[in-house]
This record gives structure tokens, sequence and C-alpha cells, in this order.
């Protein structure tokens, strides 16, 4: 908005004591405003300054002046239909949310009503789903990351052992058998780092939301132990997952290894 | 029988025409110069590699043509070895070593202490301690207590076989591990070259370029 002294009556208007200051106004005086930039080609339009007044939200260089809505709306061109977007209610002492919204949408059905808990939830569901997002592509990246560090540890370890796989292959050990112990040993290193990783990524985000239980906005991580058990279930099929593939590549090495040309490669060697 | 391994410059025949009879209970030396091919013709004997053509017959029975599983299963019940390396685990002690093989053979488990505290006793090995901690001759003399234990296992078992290499340079003949197995009833094929570890053998075979060129009983 831009701002000039002028000398003709017209609605009434308040300002704020910088805007007072620097404009050289007082109360009584005359202000014209005009919507948008000064090449705008709504007409201005001339305010009777009613006060000046502190604005308990304003920042320390703002110039701001409040006036009625409907003067605004003559101001900038636009009809005043007088409809609001949302409406804040307040319940009874003692009665609820959830009586208050049912006693609204039965006077007025053509309204939308919801209480506080019912928006917390859907911000839980809609607005806090990047969280989730993040969680999983954090969770992604660490088993990727597990997998390669195990299926590496396994392959260098499995290479080092070759003659003996040979040895025990010639001394009878089936085929199957020493690719099982390979698997095993996948099975145990992913799932003694799940053991220790499991409870403490468990904790961090129960604390967290003990810590903020007060703020409705935390979107619920502990809940039932029917979908901890969910969980449970899908971090061990995760973990399994890991270990086989982390696994396929030594044992692949293992299952196909030559008895008789590695045992004559190791023994030369 | 043959073998004859496919190579990026040519196949290489490292048996050719290899026709040989081993006797339940008898002591055979194999020696010969390097890439003779004694080496692959204990791998063929000892059912760890398969003949290119020509059949192996264990106990009157075809074996060439088993699969993958029943050669492994022969080998655990019938056949031992004794590795030039020992490839023993480092991470179990002797006795856990000795008794490996008899617990994937199926042998229930306070036969098979018993017979790994026996052979163990038997080379002079006495309490359980890591390999690690042996000398070498020890740990060959660890290693060795897997044949016997392929005879002990199976009811009907008649033959092990033995890669000799593990006596070669070593003073001790009657540290050897074929010794003992040999006076123990068990056939022993030793490949080797030690002409002391050869000597001890009452049936020597000479091998070259694939082929025997002398076999000889004493």
């Amino acid at each position: 908005m831009t701002c000039t002294r002028v000398a003709a009556a017209a609605p009434a208007i308040v300002i704020n004591r910088r805007l007072a200051r620097s404009a050289h106004l007082a109360t009584g005086g005359r202000l014209q405003l005009r919507c948008g930039d000064k090449g705008s080609a709504l007409p201005p339009a001339t305010f009777v300054i009613s006060g000046i007044v502190d604005f308990p939200f304003d920042d320390a260089g703002a110039r701001t002046a409040a006036t009625s809505l409907d003067d605004i709306a003559r101001l900038c061109g636009e009809t005043n239909d007088d409809r609001s977007e949302i409406l804040l209610v307040r319940s009874r002492a003692g009665a609820g949310a959830g009586v208050a919204a049912a006693a609204i949408h039965a006077a007025l059905p053509h309204l939308h009503v919801v209480t506080n808990e019912e928006l917390v939830e859907r911000f839980s569901r809609v607005e806090f789903s990047y969280f989730r997002q993040i969680s999983v592509v954090l969770a992604t990246v660490t088993l990727f990351f597990g997998f390669l560090l195990i299926a590496v540890l396994l392959t260098v370890s499995v290479n080092q052992r070759l003659g003996e796989v040979a040895a025990l292959r010639a001394l009878g050990f089936s085929r199957w058998r020493v690719v099982a112990g390979v698997l095993i040993e996948s099975v145990i290193l992913v799932f003694t780092g799940g053991l220790l990783a499991i409870p403490l990524g468990r904790r961090c985000p129960c604390g967290w939301t003990t810590s903020c239980g007060r703020c409705p906005a935390c979107p619920p991580i502990c809940t039932s132990s029917r979908s901890s058990h969910a969980r449970s279930f899908c971090t061990s099929r995760l973990l399994a997952i890991a270990a086989l593939a982390a696994a396929a590549y030594p044992m692949r090495i293992v299952g196909t290894l030559p008895i008789a040309a590695t045992l004559r490669r190791e023994v030369v060697s | 029988m043959s073998r004859v391994f496919p190579m990026a410059a040519g196949p290489v025949a490292a048996l050719r025409d290899v026709s040989i009879g081993i006797a339940e209970g008898e002591y055979l030396g194999v020696v010969g110069p390097s890439g003779c091919g004694k080496s692959t013709l204990l791998h063929v004997l000892g059912c760890v590699d398969v003949p290119t053509t020509g059949p192996i017959k264990f106990q009157g029975r075809d074996v060439s043509g088993l699969s993958d599983s029943d050669r492994s299963r022969l080998r655990l019940r019938e056949i031992g070895f004794v590795f030039q390396r020992f490839f023993l685990l480092p991470m179990l002690t002797a006795f856990e070593n000795v008794e490996l093989p008899q617990a994937e053979a199926g042998v229930a488990r306070t036969e098979r202490r018993a017979r790994a505290r026996e052979l163990l006793d038997f080379v002079g090995l006495g309490p359980p301690r890591r390999p690690s901690s042996f000398r070498a001759v020890r740990r060959r003399d660890a290693a060795g207590c897997d044949c016997p234990r392929a005879r002990e296992q199976a009811a009907a078992a008649a033959g092990g076989r033995t890669d000799g290499r593990a006596g070669s340079g070593d003073g001790r003949a009657n540290h050897l591990p074929p010794d003992r197995l040999h006076a123990d009833g068990t056939s022993v094929v030793v490949v080797t070259h030690d002409p002391a570890v050869a000597s001890r053998a009452r049936r020597l075979i000479t091998m070259r370029d694939g082929r025997i060129v002398e076999d000889s009983t004493r």
C-alpha cells in the first residue's frame, strides 16, 4: 500500500506509531491509500485516522494501518460477501470437543466440522508422512550399506579359506553343507547387528515421543503391541533378506568351488 | 582311464590311459617328477575328481558316474585324506578337528568323542589344544586322524587314501600317518617326492607325462 496526506472526509482507519511518525500523521488526520503498487489502475481511497495504536505482532520497522474488512474490500475492488474460511469453536467445560462437534454438525449439516484430535490425526497420516519417507530412505540406505559390508566381509573371508573349504569337501562334506555354513555365518552377522541396533532404534523414538508427549503434533511412533509385533516381523524379514543377499555371492563361490583344482592351487601357492 | 583338462592354450592330458588296481590293505607309493599326474591320480582315486574317460571302481562298484552328493557321501564314509598343508580349522582344537568329520557322518556324540580321544592318543596328542600351538609334525598327525575315522565309521569300510606328501622332508618316519594307517590294515596311497617315504611302500608306481612307466612290488 502507498500513503499520502489528504484533506477530505473518509472512512475510519487506525495506524501504528511508526507510520504516524514517518508520515507526520495525527488522530483526525486523513490518509489516502491505494491498493497495490503506484501504477495500480484501482483509484485511491481516503481514510480518516481514528487512532494511533500499537499492534502486538508488528515488526520493529513495520508501518501498519488497520480498517474494516468492508473498507479494505472497497479499496481493493472486491465484494465483501461476508464468508469465513474457518471458525474456531471452544466447547463447554466438561462437554468435550466431540460432543460440540456433533452438535454443530447436527445443527448445520453443510459445515465440515472437525475436532482438534481429528485434525492432528489427519496431520499424522498426511502431513507427517515425510517423516516416514525419510525413515524409509535412511533405513534403505543403512540396510544397503550393511548388506554391502557383510557381503564384502564374507567374500574376503571365504576367499581366504578356499583351501579349508576344499579340504572339507574332499573329506566328504556335501556342497550344500559348506554353502549352508556360509549362509549361517551371514545370518549370524546380520542378526547380531540387528539385535544390537533394533532395541536402540526402538528406544530413541519412544523416548522422543515421551518427551514431547504433551505436544499434539507429535506423530504417534510407539503404538500398540500388535503393530509392534508387525514391525518386528517386518524387521526380521528385512534382516533375513539382507543376510541372504549378502551371502549370495560367497555361497556361489563355495558352491561352485572345484575341489581338486583348489587343493592343487593351495598346495602349490 | 584318462583325465584331460581344457585349457585356454588347448586341452592338457594329466592322465593318459592309466589302469591301476589297489588291493585291500595295500600300501602304494606314487612317485614321479612334478606335473607328471601324481596328484591328479590321487584326486581321481579319492573320488575328488572324475576321469574324462574310463571307469573308477570302488569295491567292485563303478563310482565314476556318481552324483556330487553321492561322491561326497562315499568320501565321508570310506576315504580319508592327509593334506600337505593339513587344512586343520584354526578356530577349533585338534580334538574338535578330529571330531568334525565324524559329526558330519552322523556318528553319535559320545561315540565320536571317545573315538577322537583314542585317535589323538594314538598319534600322541593329548589334551585339546589349538592346531596353531602344534609344531608342523604334530599338525600333520592331527590331520592324519581323519583317515582312520573314515574306516571306522563305515561298518564295511575297506579303504583310505592318504596324500603322503605330508610326510615329506620329515626325518621321523615312525610318526608318519601312512605307516600307522597301513599297520591298522587300511589301504594307503602315498604321493611323494621323498625317496625315504616312498621306500616304505611295498608297491611303488613311477609316473611320467600322465602315464605309469613303472609298477614294482617289493
